[in-house]
């Protein structure tokens, strides 16, 4: 990854809320961050933090009653807020796609799996002749036989059916796939053999990934950089190794360690204690300090701005640095 | 010693799905055996499929089995309740569930939820449910208890649930739990509470542990003894560190290779200074 370059794809302070009558919720809360050309973003977090809305809110997705209230999304340099309805569908897949958590029901049961590439390549004025072709190859590519083209999505596994979502994601040549919790409906054997061959497609095809997880152990061997998010609002983004060797908030460290892992010391394993805030009504200042082992009344009073540790290295913490915490 | 629970060729067959194969069986469970000792935590690790949740629902009585041997305390409960568990038996052998969300109740209060085993199976009745109530909560973590006890489930966190879960499942002060995928629908923050929790209540109360996983990092945690489970056999078993860091069976090399993390070495143990 080169930091170098121009983002491809560039979200600043956007404020995602729910309406809601006893008063809007706040879900996403100045966001900001930054895709770079062919790199692997992390976003990890637990559920109700925010992940999954922010990858519906960067391709307008999102349904009443969640709406997005300030910030900017910026792709190659278009404001997409600011584009035009059949322009952005225009470039939803073509140049943005998706791979959903539940293929079983990203898939339509009545269209055969060959129907959905035809669907796809018909949606954005691609010939048909050509489409058919390219669906056998996008099979192959994602070590699916084509004779499954003619397969219905309840015929397949759990895993052939995510590997479609990936080849179907793939059909366009995007150069950013957002996978949703891409394989945790699936085993771990399964999981390996998928992210791997993500991998290996990603260093073939340039494409950039945000890859969102609550599996922090899975992302710190597969992310070139992660983002951890709290509540709505970004903790910490870092290169992927400065996050697992220093990391710099509290809740990071917490989930470091709140993995039993199948080496080293297993008395280093704890939970972070108390539970993640509801958005409803959420703690003032930090919203990490109820959990926080080091909050002090700085923490409670003041919501501490995303600040640069290190170059590339971003947190949200009053004490990150710190000596000798 | 008698082990607490023993099974000896345990086998569950599945009519198998779809027109073309009317008629045919899947055996899912394949002449198992294996035992549980007191105060032992044994995990059940193996893939989907793999036939660890028909096991975990078999010694539940939930299912019954085509042929084999259940005995607790030695003795063959297939044999002398053959239509089905006893009150007795489920008062010994208890359930947690997987999905804390589906397992409780939303109209009823926790309360009413720990109320129900506590009578049904004798522990507690009339004044003694209160104080009874009130110590399950707290058993669990849920303090103070009396502002809990009148919660309902919609109020609590996953977390949370899964530990009302639990006291449920302490109530008839059971000898073996058995828990299937207790933290996997859980947020990560505070799985760890809870397996902590189970531990916990192995080593304070002698309650015996059978750990249905699908994550060797778990049971690696948490069991003395862990059975590799492939395609409904048992494929290896073995005290804990030997499977995790000696396996012997390519399947079980195969299941640690593809957990995250495998690959990487444990997260600095120095950077978490508070």
């Amino acid at each position: 990854m080169t930091t170098a370059a121009a983002p491809l794809l560039s979200v600043r302070d956007l404020v995602v809320e729910y309406i809601d009558a006893a008063g809007d919720v706040r879900i996403l809360d100045a966001l900001s961050l930054d895709v770079y050309p062919g790199e692997i973003l992390g976003l990890a977090g637990e559920s109700g933090c925010g992940k999954s809305t922010l990858a519906f809110a960067i391709l307008r997705l999102l349904r009443p009653p969640a709406v997005i209230r300030g910030g900017s999304v910026h792709f190659a340099g278009q404001d997409l807020l600011a584009m035009p309805e059949d322009a952005l569908r225009a470039l939803r897949w073509r140049d943005i796609s998706i791979v959903f958590q539940s293929a079983m029901d990203a898939l339509n049961p009545v269209l055969t799996v060959g129907e959905h590439f035809e669907d796809t390549f018909r949606a954005h004025g691609r010939p048909a002749e050509a489409g058919r072709a390219r669906a056998r190859e996008l099979m192959t590519l994602v070590d699916l036989d084509p004779v499954n083209l003619r397969s219905f999505p309840h015929q397949l596994s759990g895993g052939m059916r995510q590997r479609v979502g990936i080849a179907l994601a793939l059909a366009l040549e995007p150069r950013l796939v957002i996978l949703d919790e891409p394989t945790t409906a699936l085993d771990v054997v399964v999981q390996r053999a998928i992210l791997e061959k993500l991998v290996s497609l990603r260093a073939r095809l340039g494409f950039a990934m945000v890859f969102i997880t609550h599996d922090l152990p899975l992302m710190l061997e597969l992310a070139d950089r992660i983002g951890v998010l709290y509540a709505g609002r970004l903790a910490e983004l870092a290169p992927t190794a400065a996050l697992a060797a220093h990391p710099g908030h509290p809740y990071t460290r917490g989930l470091l360690h709140a993995f039993p892992s199948l080496h080293g010391s297993l008395s280093e394993v704890r939970a972070i204690e108390g539970t993640p805030p509801s958005l409803r009504s959420p703690p003032t200042g930090c919203r990490f300090h109820p959990r926080c082992p080091a909050a002090t009344a700085a923490c409670v009073a003041e919501n501490p701005a995303v600040r640069a540790l290190a170059p590339g290295h971003l947190v949200a913490c009053h004490h990150a640095g710190e000596a000798a915490r | 010693m008698t082990p607490l629970l023993e099974v000896r060729g345990l086998t569950k067959r599945f009519a198998a799905g779809g027109t073309l194969a009317r008629g045919a069986v899947r055996t899912v469970v394949d002449a198992v055996d294996f035992q549980v000792g007191r105060a032992e935590i044994v995990a059940l690790v193996g893939e989907s499929g793999s036939g660890k949740s028909t096991i975990a629902r078999l010694i539940a009585r939930l299912d019954t089995p085509e042929a084999g041997a259940l005995c607790l305390d030695g003795e063959d409960v297939l044999v002398r309740e053959p239509r089905g568990a006893s009150r007795a038996y489920r008062r010994r052998v208890q359930m947690i569930f997987q999905d804390p969300f589906g397992s409780l109740n939303p109209v009823h209060t926790l309360a009413h939820h720990l109320e129900r085993p506590l009578e049904l199976h004798g522990r507690a009745s009339g004044a003694e449910l209160r104080p009874a109530v009130h110590a399950l909560l707290a058993q669990v973590g849920l303090s103070p208890p009396e502002e809990y006890a009148a919660l309902y489930p919609h109020a609590l966190s996953g977390g949370q649930r899964q530990r009302v879960a639990i006291a449920r499942a302490l109530a008839p002060q059971p000898e073996l739990l058995i828990a299937d995928e207790p933290t996997s629908m859980l947020d990560v923050s505070i799985r760890m509470g809870v397996l902590a929790l189970l531990r916990q209540l192995r080593d304070t109360r002698g309650i015996s542990l059978l750990l249905i996983t699908h994550d060797l990092a778990s049971a690696r945690f948490l069991a003395d003894r862990i059975l590799v489970l492939s395609g409904g056999r048992i494929v290896e078993a073995g005290p804990t560190a030997q499977i995790v860091d000696a396996p012997q069976h390519p399947y079980t090399r195969q299941l640690l290779a593809a957990a995250p993390g495998a690959t990487r070495t444990a997260p600095p143990a120095t950077s978490h200074g508070d």
